[in-house]
C-alpha cells in the first residue's frame, strides 16, 4: 500500500512540443508513476510510439522486455530489447481522441530490481488500427532516474497532451 | 514530420518547478531528423512482422474452416 502518492510535476502542452522533459527528479520516493496522455502530429496511420528516454541517454530505450499487445482481436506476445511501450494516437486518429498511458518504475533511486510496468493504449472509433498493450520491463542500468525525456516516434507532441509524475512512498 | 522552426523542448525541473521552453539547436535538429529516419525504418519493420502474424492467423483459420470447423469454433480457440 502506497503510504504517499504525490504528484511532483504535471505539464499540459499548450502548443506542438517535440520534447518534453522531466529533470531533477527528486530521489526521496521508492517509486516514480508516470501517467502519459498524448497525441502526434504524425501523419499517415492512427497510432505511434512514445520514446522514452532515461538520464538523458544515448540509447533512448534501456529496456530488456516482454509484451503482450493487440492490435486486433487477438493477443500477441512478443520480447524484443530496445523497443518501445508507450503508444499514442496520431493525425489520421478521430479528432482530439488521445492515446493514454502509464509507466510505473520501481525501485527508481535504487541500484537494484529496476522493474517497470506499462499498461498503454490508443484507440480510434473509426479506424481499425488501435493497440493495447501490457509492458514490463527491466532496466538494464543500475543508476538512480534522475530525469525522464519523451518525444513522438515521428511528429511532434499536439497541444493538449499531459504528462504527470508522481512519486510514491510504500509502507 | 515537423519542420525545423518548430521543433521545441520543454524542460520541467520537479525540484525547483521551473519550466524552461527553447528551440532545438541546430545539432539537435540534425540529431532529431537521424532519429526519425530511424523510426521510420523500425516502423516499417513492425508493420511487416504484424501483417506476417496477420496472413499466419488468415491462413490457419482457412485450414481450420477447410477441417470443418465453424466460425464460432474457430473464435473459441482464439
Amino acid at each position: 500500500m502506497a503510504l504517499t502518492h504525490n504528484l511532483i510535476q504535471t505539464r499540459r502542452l499548450v502548443s506542438n512540443q517535440t520534447t518534453i522533459t522531466f529533470s531533477n527528479i527528486p530521489q526521496t520516493y521508492t517509486d516514480l508513476r508516470l501517467l502519459v496522455s498524448a497525441r502526434s502530429t504524425a501523419t499517415g496511420q492512427v497510432r505511434r510510439y512514445v520514446n522514452v528516454n532515461i538520464n538523458s541517454s544515448s540509447s533512448p530505450q534501456t529496456y530488456v522486455r516482454s509484451i503482450a499487445y493487440s492490435t486486433n482481436n487477438t493477443v500477441t506476445d512478443f520480447d524484443n530489447v530496445n523497443s518501445n511501450y508507450l503508444v499514442m494516437t496520431t493525425d489520421g486518429a478521430d479528432s482530439g481522441v488521445f492515446g493514454i498511458g502509464e509507466l510505473y518504475f520501481i525501485n527508481y533511486s535504487g541500484s537494484t530490481n529496476k522493474a517497470v510496468t506499462c499498461t498503454s493504449g490508443a484507440l480510434s472509433s473509426g479506424n481499425s488500427e488501435h493497440m493495447i498493450g501490457i509492458w514490463g520491463a527491466t532496466r538494464s542500468t543500475t543508476t538512480a532516474i534522475t530525469s525522464l525525456q519523451f518525444t513522438c516516434e515521428i511528429g511532434d507532441f499536439v497541444a493538449g497532451s499531459v504528462f504527470s509524475l508522481y512519486g510514491i512512498k510504500k509502507l | 514530420m515537423t519542420t525545423e522552426s518548430v521543433m521545441t523542448h520543454v524542460e520541467v525541473n520537479c525540484t525547483t518547478g521551473e519550466v524552461i521552453e527553447r528551440p532545438y539547436t541546430p545539432e539537435e535538429i540534425s540529431a532529431r531528423e537521424a532519429e526519425v529516419t530511424a523510426n521510420i525504418a523500425a516502423q516499417e519493420e513492425r508493420d511487416l512482422a504484424e501483417q506476417a502474424i496477420a496472413a499466419a492467423k488468415a491462413s490457419a483459420e482457412a485450414k481450420l474452416t477447410a477441417l470443418g470447423l465453424t466460425p464460432e469454433e474457430i473464435a473459441a480457440l482464439r
